[in-house]
């Protein structure tokens, strides 16, 4: 169990690793940041003075070794564009996509999970049948279709939400909304995918016939079978809604770190995009590792193995 | 056996089920009629493929949803059937109980033996104060050993003799009047076999339960049962006493499975297969089942319905050759 957990945590730190090899690398690949940063009036020395300034007039090699001493003690560079750390750039992007991202996987467990054990319960049933509609619904329908529909309806034609921004709570309806849509439809699809199979299992048939009731059956002993794979997923959910919400946060003009990114990139502002990149990566390697722990928390044979 | 005669503790009257599409119905089991009485251990044979889980899970009103049930069953009396399911899933665990084949898989893994063996008894009505103590009781009684040790492992700790225990205790902690085993033993080794068939003779000795084995191995039915069930293609072709059936069996399917299960003769060990296959249960045509494959087959076997025929106290087969061909 505690090798189990340093190795894991050995790997954790490799994948970093190659990681910000592979951003530092991608970055460079977009071209020379130097004429979108400085004014079109600036000197040929102006330039020059910039790239020594941050350093870019190194080799790659000895680039890629600054960058990754100068990261390890936090300090990302300074963003090209606004001049400031491009570590506090992110750092205030974490905090709306973190909170956008909980609420959204909050509101996709309140509604899949039941509404996934209640068709798998009753199958075939009237709500198995809404089920499946909803779950091919929220699959096949765009977000930012869903996002817009939902500004439409809920802040221009009803007016009982903010379209857009960030601050108040009322500003987490649409977003959550949009992508709570998506996120509990494929939700409800698994939980009913894997509890209809764990119905079926000896155990609970042992169960049944040992005239345990009903609700223990199901949510007690199914669901917690069930939940081993659903755990996962909604790690890895959470995970992409990380870093994968830029068309929401597009919409809802959020100021997340997809935005920061994607900004990032198009202005060729290395610092910020790899300090950006670089969080998301920690973030999603640290969920992973929390749904590992709690698999193990969950699974006795896990912790065995 | 007893010398009083006992009123009996289920009694089935002509009992069928059949699934899959009305139009094209599959009969796993058809024309069933039994009587099991408190204390006695009885056992079903066959093919695999004849019915015998059917017969047993229908009897306790455990089958799966889609199975359509004609006939009567009467537990203690009461038709249950017609009883809601409310009241039937009341009497499973309490005076019904069933083990299943497959222990590896009939616990749940996610939790402790002690849980789910406290689950049970709670589940019984046994006070908060007394689960704990009543659960070590429970498995001591079926011969785990340090049993308060056990309560904390998970299912995955334990081999499958263990969980089979496991598993019987939590099955018969409410003292039962009709155990279920379908193939209990057949996924477990053959030592570990007689000390769980033992433990069944035990509940009988100790509460008077009837018990229902079914088993592949006739072995198990000569040493262990008082009475025997041979099925075939969704009927009993023959019941009677263990020892009347296996001195002299009559049926010829009876007598094929007799000598088709492995046995020393001298030195060698024989035995002689069945000829042929099951038979399709859906393209069953109006005779007898076996007739394809039986030595001893005339013309009115294919054409006309098997009857039954009482041989002697409580031995009948469903056969139309008279007294059978010795
Ligand atoms: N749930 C079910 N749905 C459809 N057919 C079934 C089901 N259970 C059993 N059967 C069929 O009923 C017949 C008897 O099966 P079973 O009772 O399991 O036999 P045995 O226990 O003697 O091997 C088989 O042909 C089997 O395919
Ligand atoms: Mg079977």
């Amino acid at each position: 169990m505690l090798l189990f957990m340093l190795k894991r945590l050995g790997q954790t730190l490799l994948t970093l690793l190659v990681l910000t090899f592979i951003i530092f690398t991608l970055a460079r690949m977009t071209g020379d940041p130097t004429p979108l940063v400085m004014p079109s009036e600036a000197t040929d020395e102006d330039r020059q003075f910039f790239r020594e300034q941050y350093g870019l007039d190194r080799n790659l090699a000895a680039q890629y070794v600054i960058f990754l001493n100068n990261a390890a003690h936090g300090d990302f560079g300074v963003s090209f564009r606004f001049r400031t750390p491009a570590f506090d750039i992110v750092r205030e992007a974490v905090g709306p996509t973190l909170s956008l991202a909980g609420s959204a996987m909050l509101l996709a467990i309140l509604i899949g999970v039941p509404l996934g054990c209640a068709a798998a319960v009753r199958r075939g049933g009237r709500l198995d049948q809404f089920t499946s509609l909803f779950a091919s619904l929220g699959q096949a329908t765009p977000t930012f279709w869903v996002g817009l529909m939902l500004i439409v309806l809920l802040a221009i034609d009803f007016p009982i939400f903010p379209s857009s921004g960030y601050g108040t709570l009322a500003h987490y309806a649409l977003p959550t909304l949009t992508l709570g849509f998506y996120a509990s439809s494929s939700i409800a699809r698994l939980t009913r995918a894997n509890m209809v199979e764990t119905l079926k299992s000896d155990f609970v048939y042992m169960e049944r016939v040992l005239g345990l009731s009903g609700w223990s059956i199901v949510l007690k002993h199914a669901l917690r079978n069930a939940s081993l794979p659903i755990v996962t997923y909604l790690g890895l959910q959470f995970g992409l809604l990380l870093g994968g919400a830029v068309v929401t946060e597009r919409v809802f003009a959020w100021p997340g770190i997809g935005q920061t990114i994607v900004d990032a990139i198009l202005y060729r502002d290395y610092p910020v995009a790899q300090a950006a990149i670089l969080t998301t990566a920690i973030l999603f390697l640290t969920v992973n590792l929390a749904v590992d722990l709690i698999v193990m928390a969950l699974d006795p044979r896990m912790r065995d193995a | 056996m007893n010398p009083i005669v006992e009123v009996p503790i289920v009694e089935v009257q002509d009992f069928g089920v059949a699934f899959g599409l009305k139009d094209r119905p599959l009969h796993a089991v058809r024309g069933v009629n039994l009587t099991v009485r408190p204390g006695e251990i009885i056992g079903i044979a066959g093919e695999s493929g004849s019915g015998k889980s059917t017969l047993c899970t229908g009897l306790i009103r455990a089958l799966a949803p889609t199975a359509r049930v004609s006939g009567r069953v009467c537990f203690d009396g009461r038709s249950l059937y017609d009883l809601p399911m409310r009241e039937v899933a009341a009497m499973h665990g309490r005076d019904i109980a069933m083990v299943l084949q497959n222990p590896m898989t009939s616990l749940d893994p996610l939790f402790t033996i002690g849980n789910q063996v406290r689950e049970v008894l709670k589940r019984r009505g046994v006070p908060g104060a007394q689960v704990r103590e009543q659960a070590i009781a429970a498995l001591k009684r079926v011969h785990i050993t340090a049993p308060e040790m056990r309560v904390g492992q998970f299912p995955h700790q334990l081999s499958g003799g263990m969980r089979q225990r496991v598993l019987i205790a939590m099955a018969t902690s409410a003292s039962p009047r009709l155990l279920v085993a379908d193939e209990p033993t057949s996924a477990l080794d053959a030592t570990i076999q007689d000390e769980i068939l033992l433990l069944f003779r035990e509940l009988r000795d100790r509460t008077n339960a009837a018990v229902l084995i079914v088993t592949h191995e006739l072995e198990v039915i000569r040493r262990v049962c008082d009475r025997v069930l041979v099925m075939y293609a969704g009927r009993i072709v023959e019941q009677g006493p263990v020892s009347t059936v296996f001195a002299a069996p009559q049926h010829p399917y009876t007598r094929a499975l007799l000598a088709s299960t492995p046995r020393i003769e001298g030195t060698e060990v024989v035995l002689t297969p069945i000829p042929g296959q099951v038979p399709d249960l859906r393209t069953l045509g109006p005779g007898c089942a076996f007739a394809d494959r039986c030595p001893h087959v005339v013309d009115p076997c294919r054409q006309f319905k098997p009857e039954f025929r009482d041989l002697g106290p409580d031995h009948r087969i469903l056969c139309r050759l008279e007294g059978g061909v010795q």
